[in-house]
Parts: structure tokens; sequence; C-alpha cells
């Protein structure tokens, strides 16, 4: 187990900069999520991390030894390939003890090891066949394995669950969740599913066009995101952004709002005194308020202000009810209550809390603090 | 109710277009390769001698075939020429084809180097191996020239080496074309794996003999089916090298069989000879294609 530092990592293909100055820094034991759209150099990172590409510009230490130059073999790192990459003509065994094989590790001491890893991945029926005999969801066990049984300082895991189906990921996401507790190593996991960010990491490296966005648990992403485009990535459903023009009410700063309700646009005026001191100096400019569906709850609470106002359309996922509202003439989503007991329609009671809402400034994206 | 437009009799010839594009072709493969060998095959059972003579006689062409002394070399030269030619060819193609995958500079220039012999006829490569062979001005001359006294290189007017200069010239020739098939094998792997590979501690040759070279069987299978089937057929290159000499030292079957039939009157023997090379051919190419065909349908 060891730390990890990248410092200011530049990657560049001629003239294409693909990383544009990443630093990150990961505690021993620490799991890392990268969060990023397609082609945002998630994989690029991974592999600079592993040896497989050089760096550009920059460095990165595991503990504190520079390895820039260290052959990738002598980083001590296991990563699993998005492609899972296993070797095509050995069996599952020989796929798992070929890395003990290489390091030199004798026969007896590596089928030791191949039985456990098997063991704990749940695959010991299958340790002689061939990878083409497999299914995606076995072929991810034994790359999992080829990476598990060599019990390396650094796991790279690059989208290791993405061929998946909705169950299976379900299961090899808590499986991991449950390996890393148990081996408590420093793991950096590639993802471009939030949920799978969300519910594994200890922190969250959120990656827009070779830039680190945010840097944080998953607490703080999520509740406090640095601009609109982590607000918008983290989340389902998605934030709802609302362009409001700041106002001097009594109690503070506050906004109208278009609400539709009894088939007439209503105006509200929301009150934003929560947010007093991070509005100083917008008075009468136009801001983005950041809303998440589940501060806009269906009922009367003194959680918030009560509205009232008029339902467009409900969607109902078993768990809650999405409703779609239109404010501001914008769609607006709001979770109501749960479960399909209740039929939602024409217009009702929410309450909005508006003191958790998130406020961007509307030319940088980024959150009024 | 809908009733069909009367087909045009334009349309029906396009519709039938294809089928008449490819039946003269069609045509002219079916009489001169079937019927050909259809005749061969029946002339290979007649008394047929200087010319062809429709007269049956059974197989005694084949016995009189199966008791020459010159076709029993020839078939003896066929298995050591087959089998050295295949072998080296192989293991050379593959060797330059691993050198050439170490992202070396002027890459596309090498290979094309290797792989012009291929472009060459037979004739050109036996001539020229020929003069590079000749005692008295080739290599060896040059060799003694500048004073090594007993240096030799005369295989081609050796009886015991005749068919060694063969295997030579035809590698020279085929092994570049043997590498092409295996760089773009090698190149066809996936890079992942190699990845996986080095991060597992596996030194590049190792990842060479341990993961890519086996994962590429299905590529030494088509290079040894196209590399015995030239072995097989090459007949120019000995014409052109040794002329199948000295004596008939280095005579090969396709050489045997066109002594037989245009030279010494004996079209029988020799009709006799061209069959059971079809046989030898077939029984090499049908498992191939045959597996071949059924893989494709499986994908
Ligand atoms: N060899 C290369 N030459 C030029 N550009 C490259 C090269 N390799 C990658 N890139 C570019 O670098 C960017 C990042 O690629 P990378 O594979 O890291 O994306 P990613 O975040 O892993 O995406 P995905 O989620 O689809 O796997 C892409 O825009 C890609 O086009
Ligand atoms: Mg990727």
């Amino acid at each position: 187990m060891a730390s990890l530092t990248i410092k200011n990592a530049v990657k560049r293909y001629g003239h294409v900069e693909v990383l544009k100055g990443v630093s990150i820094d990961l505690r021993d034991g620490e799991f890392l999520v990268l969060l990023g759209a397609s082609g945002c150099g998630k994989s690029t990172l991974l592999n600079m991390i592993a040896g497989l590409e050089d760096l550009t510009e920059g460095e990165i230490m595991i503990g504190d030894r520079v390895v820039n130059d260290v052959h990738p073999k002598d980083r001590d790192i296991a990563m699993v390939f998005q492609s899972y990459a296993l070797y095509p003509t050995m069996t599952v065994g020989q796929n798992i003890a070929f890395g003990l094989e290489m390091r030199g590790v004798p026969k007896a001491e590596r089928a030791l090891r191949v039985e456990q890893v098997a063991k704990t991945l749940r695959m010991d029926h299958l340790l002689d066949r061939k990878p083409a005999q497999l299914s995606g969801g076995q072929r991810q066990r034994v790359a999992m394995g080829r990476a598990l049984v060599r019990d390396p300082e650094v796991f790279l895991f690059d989208e290791p669950l993405s061929n998946l189906d909705a169950k299976l990921r379900l299961e090899m996401r808590t499986e991991i969740k449950r390996l890393h507790k148990r081996l408590n190593a420093t793991m950096v996991y590639v993802t471009h599913d939030q949920i799978e960010a969300l519910t594994l990491a200890d922190r969250i490296a959120i990656l827009k066009d070779g830039e680190v966005q945010q840097l944080a648990s998953p607490a703080e992403i999520y509740e406090h995101p640095a601009n609109m485009f982590v607000a918008g990535l983290v989340g389902s459903p998605p934030m709802n952004f609302l362009d409001i023009t700041v106002e001097a009410g009594e109690a503070g700063p506050a906004a109208w709002v278009t609400l539709r309700a009894d088939g007439a646009d209503k105006p509200v005026l929301l009150d934003l005194s929560a947010h007093t001191a991070r509005l100083d100096g917008y008075v009468g400019r136009k801001v983005v308020m950041g809303l998440r569906p589940e501060m806009i709850s269906q009922g009367t609470t003194d959680a918030g202000q009560c509205v009232q106002c008029e339902i467009d359309v409900t969607e109902a996922t078993g768990a809650d009810t999405l409703c779609v509202l239109n404010w501001n003439n914008q769609e607006v989503l709001a979770r109501g209550t749960s479960g399909y007991t209740k039929i939602l329609e024409g217009t009702m009671d929410f309450t909005i809390e508006t003191e958790r809402a998130c406020l961007f400034d509307p030319e940088s994206g980024l959150r009024l603090d | 109710m809908l009733t069909r437009p009367p087909v045009k009799f334009i349309d029906r010839i396009a519709r039938a277009l294809p089928q008449i594009v490819v039946a003269p072709g069609f045509a002219a493969i079916l009489y001169f390769v079937y019927g050909f060998i259809i005749w061969t095959g029946y002339i290979s059972l007649t008394k047929s001698k200087m010319l062809p003579n429709y007269t049956l006689i059974g197989t005694r062409p084949y016995e009189r075939l199966f008791q020459m002394d010159r076709w029993s070399v020839a078939i003896e030269n066929l298995f050591i020429f087959g089998f050295l030619f295949v072998f080296v060819s192989v293991v050379v193609g593959c060797l330059l084809a691993v050198l050439l995958d170490q992202k070396i500079r002027a890459e596309g220039f090498i290979r094309t180097i290797y792989l012009y012999p291929m472009a060459i006829s037979f004739i050109i490569t036996g001539t020229a191996w020929k003069w590079i062979m000749n005692p008295s001005l080739g290599l060896e001359k040059v060799i003694r020239d500048w004073g090594w006294e007993s240096f030799r290189f005369g295989w081609t007017v050796d009886n015991n080496l005749a068919i060694y200069a063969l295997v030579m010239a035809a590698v020279w020739q085929a092994s570049g074309f043997a590498m092409a098939l295996f760089l773009s094998a090698l190149r066809s792997v996936d890079q992942d794996i190699i990845k996986a590979a080095s991060l597992d501690g596996a030194s590049p040759w190792r990842i060479y003999l341990r993961i890519i070279l086996p994962s590429m069987r299905p590529v030494f299978m088509s290079a040894m089916v196209i590399l015995s089937h030239l072995a097989i057929k090459s007949f120019d290159l000995v014409v052109a090298l040794t002329g199948g000499g000295p004596g008939y030292a280095s005579t090969l079957p396709a050489n045997f069989m066109y002594e037989m039939t245009f030279r010494r009157n004996e079209i029988a023997v020799g009709a006799a000879s061209a069959m059971v090379m079809l046989a030898t051919v077939a029984a090499i190419m049908v498992p191939y294609l045959y597996s071949e065909l059924r893989g494709k349908k499986h994908v």
C-alpha cells in the first residue's frame, strides 16, 4: 500500500493537449474515482500512472518514489483494463497466475494463491476454461482476479463494469467496495457512471477536457458542486437550473419566479435571505439557481418556502414520483411523495428548500461562495 | 387489388446482369480447369506415348511411374525441399516480423525490400541464384579471389547439395511474404493485452513467446498451407536454377511431369504423375478449405 501523488501532469499528442495540468494527491488506502465524459482523458491519466504512456510534463510519485522513468512492471501496480485484456490462449487459471509466474513465485504457492482469489471472486469452477468460453461478467471477474492475486501497491480500474448488465453491475460494485474495505489498498477507478462514482469513492475527481473540475468527497461534490458542470453531471435526476434576477427584498435578497398555477402565471417572490452573504453585490444581476429535484418536495412542510403550482406531467418510478413543473417557462423536476399510492395532478403545494439551493455565476459557471 | 406491373425486359436483364457477367469466366474455368483435369485423368490410363492415344490400358502408366528411379528421386526431393522450405520460411519470416515490429525507423521501406522478392518470378530468382552459385563466376570466385582459396559454394553442381540450393533460393523469395503475413497478424493483436502483460512483469520476448505467437496459430496454419502449395508447384525455379541437375538429382515432380510429357514421349506416365500431384495438393488443401469455410459460417 502506498500513497499516490500526481503533480501537474500534462499530456500532449502533437499539438493536441489531452491533459492540461492534473494534480491529484491520494492518501494510502484511499479510493479515488475519476469521473468524466467520454474522451476527457481518464484512460490516458490511468495509463500514465501505470507507466504505459509517458508524461509530457509533470511528475508521478508512488509512496515517496518518483516513478516517471520506472518501467511499468517495477511500479508494483495492477490494472483492470476497459477491454479486460485477457490472454486468449491461456486458461483462466493461467491468466491469473501469469503475473506471479513472471515474478518467479514458486509453482505450489502460485496454485494456492490462484485458488484463494478464485474463491473470493466465486469462480473456482471456471479455472480450466479459456476466456472465449466465458460470459462478459465472468471475464470481468477474471480480469479482477488477475489484479488481486498480486497484492500490489496501487490498483487501477478502467471502467471495469461498463460492459455488464445492470444487475451484475450492481453486484460487482458491491464486490469492489467490499474488496477495498478488506484490502484497504489504494485504488483509482475510472468511470462515467455517476452513481458508481458516488457509491464507491472516498473522493471523486471530476475531469472535463483534461482538467480537474473538482476533487472532493462524494458528499461535498453532491452538496457543494464547484461549478455548473459538476452540478449537472452528478445527481440523478439532474439538478434544475433556473435563471433568476436577484432583487432586494425586505429580509434580504429575493427573486421573482413565475409559477404556473390554476392555468395562469403567478409571480412569486422566492426568499433567498439564507444566501445574503453570497449574493452580496449581485442585486439587480442575473444568477443561476440550482435546485436538486429533492429540494422541491410535494406537500407543505416547514423546511422551506411553500408555493402552489400546477403539475405538468408526472413520472412514477416506483420508489418515488417525479413531477415536471413549469417555472419561468423552464421545465423543473420535483420529487413527489413516494409510491403509486397518491395521485398527483392539478395544482398542488410544493415546499422549496431555498437554503440548500446552489447559486452560480451565469458567465463563469462557478458557484457563488 | 394491386396488380403487378409487367416486368420490363430491361429490368429482367438488369436483374440477371451479375450472372451474365460471371458466366463466361465460369464457363472457361469449368472447361479449362476441371475439363482438363478429367482429360488428364483419362489420359493417365491410356497407352499414350508421343501423342494422346485413347486406348485404355488400366493402371499400367502408374505402375511404370512408381518403378522409375527418377520419380522416386523427385518425390524424395519434394519432401526434403517442401519440409525445409516451409519450415525455414516460416521461422525466418516470423523472426523478421518480430524484428520489424519493434517500432523501428524506415519500417515501410524495409518491409518493401523484404517483400520485393515475392513480386519477382521464380525464373528470375533462379537465374540470379544460378549466377551467384556458379563456381567460376559467382560468390565462390569472389571469395577465392579475396584469398580464401578453399571456399566452396558450388551447390548447384553438387549431386547432394543441389536440392539445398533450391531451398535457399526459394526461402529467399518467400520468407518476405511470410513476414508480411506474420507482421499484419502481430499488428492486429489487442494492444491492451500487451500492456497487461508488461504490467504483469513479462519481458518483451516473453510476451512474444507466451502471448502473441500462440494467439497467431491460425496465421501459422495459413502460411504453411500457402507455402506448401508453393513448394509443390515450384517448377520454374528448378528449371532456371539447376535444370533438375546435375543428372536428375534436383528434379521435383513438376519437372518430372514436364520431362515425361513433352520431352520423352511418355504422355501417359506424365499424366499419371500429374494426377498423383493433384492428389497431394488436394490432400493438403481440402481439409484446410473445409475448416476455413466452416469457420466463416460460424462467425
Ligand atoms: N494516440 C493518440 N493520439 C492523439 N490523440 C489521442 C491518442 N490517444 C488518445 N487521444 C485523445 O485523447 C483524449 C482522451 O482519451 P482517453 O482515452 O483518455 O479518453 P477517456 O476519458 O478514457 O474516454 P472513454 O470514457 O471513452 O474511455 C481523446 O480525445 C482522444 O481522442
Ligand atoms: Mg477510457
